[in-house]
């Protein structure tokens, strides 16, 4: 890199560098646009840098419309996701899509309190898909699902619906989804350059969140599948999966972790799932949120309805992440 | 008497709150470094540092609710994190459900605060006597709000407010930190004063210093 203090500024301008034709980027503040401006409800998410393909990546046709990207590891200031909200079509109103951190979250709240005394109207959805946090899911703080439910809240926005509507599909995404890490070593900072922890070369931690949230537990190195199965085991138990239940699974390999790996794991998931007689309607492998020279896998499962099913199926594309349903 | 204060001197009044905070940062700094990181001082005063200069550059503003977005805004982006977020919002949703657009009289600055207190306490997820700039804001907009309810005027008011805010900062000496970053601080935390509640203090008190400067020939 080129200097540490000006990562997120220099990232911002190699992104619009290879892709101004498709987006655009605020005067003086770091939110990035979709050119088109869809007749839609508008979806704008955002938060911090420092774990790309998120939040950078997050926005594109399918996905966001407009995103407020933080500087590492630091939530994107009010004033910039209120510009970017102002910037976006917003005549249908606006859904706000964030995970659940202090930071993001207070952020989001007061853009939207200042959108709507300008007379904006926007709603807000934060996401809560960290299982390890708190058995109370409306505490529990974001992970690797924040694309995940602008997916789903954007593809019902394509369709047509209006903000309540695209609220619901949000929440309802939001109600379904969760997540769990295990992390076998933890990266460093991009700006320090400092270890971000350290975690034994026999141990595996269960749990780990995006903003430092410690391990709900710490078990032994094992296989792809006794990890697999752990993880499996707990997001069945926390969405009470059982027979016939159909849901969309995400694989995000994080880090130094390989396609290869990615796809060992992914097979340890959805065998485990298919042994509780769960049918996997949609898979994902992909890369969500990768910090560094962390090696960690996350594993994140919707539970589907016929309507969250007809979501997850659709398409969404940036230059960094897509949505594919095979 | 002054019963409400016009766009240009609510200027000027946050002209005199900034100086207050930036003058405070020494203090402020010291205070911090008992109950958390140290960063309190300079972030104040770097942020209320920066609307000095804009406002000084005196700007006209069309209505009080322009500037005080403006000014919550600029604390936002200058000092970043959880206490521009919460000074941000004492400005922005403090001004919210105020009606007036080119004066503020006391029933509006008892509607800022108790606007402010309900938006600050929901954001940071705390209350009075979790150690925090609440228990200054709290009983500053109590005492707005009865001096309102009295029809006292504008000065006494603010007087009344500035009090209980000096007391409710000292108070917080005896507290235990119990949310934010104060919180790894826990038992150490007794003893000091919250650095929040009193950059809380500091306002309420400049806001009335302003007022009764005016008043005194």
């Amino acid at each position: 890199v080129n200097d540490r203090k000006n990562l997120v500024t220099e990232m911002i301008e190699g992104f619009m560098l290879a892709y101004g034709n498709t987006y655009r980027k605020l005067e003086g503040r770091n939110g990035i646009l979709l050119r088109e401006r869809m007749e839609k409800v508008s979806i704008v998410t955002g938060g911090g840098s420092g774990g790309e393909p998120w939040c950078i990546g997050c926005v594109g046709v399918g996905y966001a419309d407009g995103v407020a990207v933080g500087n590492v590891f630091a939530a994107p200031s009010a004033m910039t996701v209120a510009e970017v909200c102002r910037e976006v079509y917003h005549e249908k109103g606006i859904l706000l899509v964030t995970g659940n951190h202090a930071g993001d979250r207070m952020n989001f709240e007061l853009a939207a309190e200042i959108l709507e005394m300008e007379g904006i109207r926007c709603e807000t959805v934060l996401v809560t898909d960290n299982m390890a946090t708190s058995q109370v899911r409306a505490e529990r703080s974001g992970l690797a699902g924040c694309d995940i439910v602008v997916q789903a809240a954007a593809a019902a926005a394509l369709e047509g619906m209006d903000l309540d509507g695209v609220k619901r599909i949000a929440a309802k995404a939001n109600a379904n989804l969760s997540s769990l890490s295990a992390t076998m070593e933890l990266g460093e900072n991009p700006v320090t350059e400092k270890s971000m922890g350290w975690i034994g070369e026999d141990e595996v931690h269960i749990g780990i969140g995006v903003t430092g949230e410690p391990a709900m537990k710490i078990i032994p190195m094992g296989t792809a599948k006794q990890i697999g199965g752990v993880l499996t085991d707990h997001l069945a138990e926390d969405l009470r999966l059982g027979q016939d239940d159909e849901v969309a699974v995400s694989v995000n390999g994080g880090g130094t972790v390989t396609v290869m790996e990615a796809l060992i794991m992914c097979r340890e998931v959805l065998t485990n799932l298919s042994q509780r007689g769960v049918r996997a309607f949609d898979v994902n492998l992909a890369e969500r949120i990768k910090v560094g020279k962390t090696n960690a896998v996350t594993v994140s499962i919707l539970k589907l309805d016929p309507e969250l099913r007809k979501y997850v199926a659709c398409p969404a594309r940036s230059p960094l992440v897509f949505k594919h349903h095979f | 008497m002054k019963n409400c204060l016009s766009l240009d001197e609510i200027r000027e009044m946050l002209v005199a709150v900034s100086t207050a905070i930036v003058d405070a940062e020494g203090f402020l700094t010291e205070i911090d470094l008992a109950v958390g990181d140290g960063d309190h001082g300079t972030g104040m005063a770097l942020g209320f540092g920066e609307i000095k200069n804009m406002l000084l550059q005196a700007r006209e503003y069309p209505t009080v609710q322009a500037l005080f977005l403006e000014v919550g805004g600029k604390l936002i982006d200058a000092m970043g994190g959880a206490s521009g977020i919460l000074f941000g919002t004492f400005f922005i949703s403090g001004i919210r459900h105020v009606e007036s657009e080119k004066t503020l009289a006391l029933k509006d600055f008892a509607c800022i605060f108790e606007n402010a207190y309900k938006a600050i306490s929901a954001r940071g997820r705390a209350k009075p006597g979790d150690k925090t700039m609440l228990d200054a804001l709290y009983p500053a907009a109590e005492a707005l709000k009865q001096a309102a309810e009295k029809d006292l005027p504008l000065a006494e008011g603010l007087r009344l407010a500035s009090q209980k805010a000096a007391a409710g900062a000292e108070a917080t000496r005896a507290m235990k930190a119990s949310t934010g970053r104060a919180r790894e601080y826990r038992e150490a935390s007794i003893g000091h004063q919250d650095p929040g509640a009193t950059s809380v203090s500091l306002i309420v008190g400049s806001m009335y210093g302003y007022v009764q400067a005016m008043e005194t020939p």
